[in-house]
């Protein structure tokens, strides 16, 4: 079995591209409370047996979880017994996180702070998964096709990539440029525009705050449909395998939310998934 | 209606079942539209655009590239003329309408020659114009771009287009706009037009972009069946395909009324130029 290159790879700290992204000041205690705190075990752990379901993939198998955020997928497959688990994120707040729970469980999934257009060291995965929404953070178009490029790059031929994202067809069908979200005591109050000559929502998030003190961070996401997605990965070598409009394996359509994406780099090499699509 | 334009003669079957006319290019692939478009389809289609509507699309036309009477103007995949019949009534004096199917440019001279208009009307492949740097204008009114199976088809037109204007020359382009079929899909259309009707049966392929629809036309006589497709696409799309041609967006419009174009616009309306 094929194991990470380690030798090339960095496992310090990545240098975060100076001038500011949104996402460098989006992600923080106060995001992780309202987004990934909002999760349950069962619902992680239903994502986890979807992609284990549809990656095909096995316990020794190398596996990379692409901007892991806090961790949750990642620690569950280390959980199940999946012995080479990294997770991937730019956020040392979030890796930190995961990595003290990884050790209070005992577990072994190793955490790597990167820019996710750069992975260095990392050749040769049999599957590679970004779990919800974490393609298209780029204001540049050409910065999102790196991310693209990097995960053909890293992935064995035949290797398998899994993508969750929000579908723009439903964005489009569904798009109010108000709205909340949350409970006592937290709320979001979220302002929305959607840029359609370059198909990027706009967002302007007001965190309401126990103690009052409110604030806004603003992000924004490129916005991609199935068509366009499997266009770009094509360009790097990338094929369409399949695609779900949940983890319940629902057809996409385009009252979809959810976008789910497999692509395998060259022809599928996985039996299990060649099981499965024939 | 006493005009001798085919159109207006009794339907022969010929000029329904098939295409008579197809050139080389033509050829290459057995696509739908080579027998989509015949005299059937005109008169249930294009003719049943009232003058009205084709007045106030020409007075748009006319703002969006702002056009003078000796403006070299093409008019790409021009149909049966109706554009470029309307600005020749006008007194525009320099139009050439473009199109590859012989029936449609042989109708198209038969009825500028009932009026006495001067507008050419040349055969003419969308994705291999020969005219070089010729056009000051040029529009592409309705699909067109969305009518090959092959995305880099729909290049070429772009490409073609851009070639074909002068440094400098406007490109608008009116086609229907992907993010209001999301917003607004129906798997089935009808239209009358007097006592013929058409039936329109759709399904959207996301993985293409595409639209298939199956019409089928009860006419004056006989009903038939036919398929189309069209390839959709957002105005994001559009943009960066306009730069590959090398032309610069400049505008996107939602209706003839020049409202900015939104996700609710049916259509989109977009100016770009070259560069240069």
């Amino acid at each position: 079995m094929n194991k990470f290159d380690k030798s090339r790879g960095s496992r310090t700290h990545a240098k975060q591209a100076s001038g500011t992204q949104w996402w460098e000041q989006f992600f923080d205690t106060e995001w992780k409370r309202f987004s990934f705190d909002a999760h349950t075990p069962e619902h992680t752990a239903k994502q986890v047996d979807f992609i284990i379901r549809k990656l095909g993939i096995n316990k020794e198998d190398n596996i990379l979880d692409l901007a892991c955020g806090i961790g949750r997928h990642a620690l569950e497959l280390s959980r199940r017994g999946f012995e080479h688990v990294t997770g991937q994120d730019f956020c040392q707040e979030y890796l930190d996180i995961a990595a003290q729970q990884a050790n209070k469980e005992g577990l072994n999934t190793e955490f790597l702070n990167s820019d996710m257009r750069r992975i260095p060291g990392y050749a040769n995965l049999d599957a590679i998964y970004c779990w919800h929404t974490s393609f298209g953070y780029f204001e540049d178009e050409v910065e999102n096709e790196k991310v693209a490029d990097t995960i053909g790059a890293a992935l064995k031929q035949g290797g398998l990539f899994l993508l969750d994202t929000i579908n723009r067809d439903w964005v489009v069908k569904n798009f109010q440029s108000q709205g909340w979200h949350g409970e006592v005591p937290n709320y979001i109050l979220e302002r929305n525009h959607f840029d359609l000559a370059t198909s990027t929502h706009h967002g302007e998030w007001t965190f309401i705050a126990e103690d009052g003190k409110n604030h806004t961070k603003k992000m924004q996401l490129r916005q991609y449909s199935l068509h366009e997605l499997i266009e770009l990965f094509a360009r790097y070598g990338m094929r369409f395998v399949q695609a779900w409009g949940s983890i319940d394996g629902e057809e996409l359509t385009i009252d979809s939310r959810r976008l789910i994406i497999l692509f395998s780099k060259g022809e599928v090499s996985s039996t299990s998934i060649a099981r499965e699509l024939r | 209606m006493k005009s001798p334009t085919a159109l207006n003669k009794k339907p022969r079957a010929e000029s329904i079942s098939g295409y008579p006319g197809r050139n080389e290019v033509m050829d290459r692939g057995k696509s739908w539209w080579i027998s989509f478009f015949d005299l059937t389809y005109a008169r249930l289609d294009l003719d049943s655009i009232g003058s009205e509507q084709t007045r106030r699309e020409v007075g748009f036309l006319i703002e969006a590239l702002e056009l003078s009477k000796d403006t070299r103007i093409a008019d790409i995949g021009s149909g049966l003329g109706r554009h470029a019949l309307e600005l020749a009534r006008r007194g525009f004096e320099r139009i050439t309408g473009l199109d590859n199917n012989r029936i449609f440019t042989e109708e198209s001279r038969a009825r500028a020659a009932l009026e006495n208009l001067n507008p050419r009307f040349v055969n003419a492949d969308a994705r291999d114009i020969s005219f070089r740097e010729e056009f000051d204008a040029a529009y592409i009114w309705m699909n067109l771009l969305g009518y090959f199976d092959d995305p880099e088809d729909n290049m070429r037109i772009l490409a073609s287009a851009a070639r074909s204007l002068k440094s400098g020359g406007r490109l608008l382009m009116d086609l229907m706009n992907r993010d209001w079929v999301i917003g607004n899909f129906s798997p089935k259309g009808c239209k009358q037009i007097e006592r013929e009707y058409v039936l329109e049966e759709r399904r959207l392929d996301l993985q293409t972009s595409t639209v298939h629809s199956i019409w089928t036309m009860f006419t004056r006589t006989g009903t038939f069946k036919r398929e189309m497709k069209l390839r959709l696409y957002s105005l994001h799309e559009l943009i960066r395909m306009l730069q590959q041609a090398g032309l610069r967006f400049r505008e996107a419009w939602g209706s003839l009324g020049m409202e900015p174009a939104t996700y609710d616009s049916y259509h989109l309306k977009i100016l770009a130029r070259k560069e240069g």
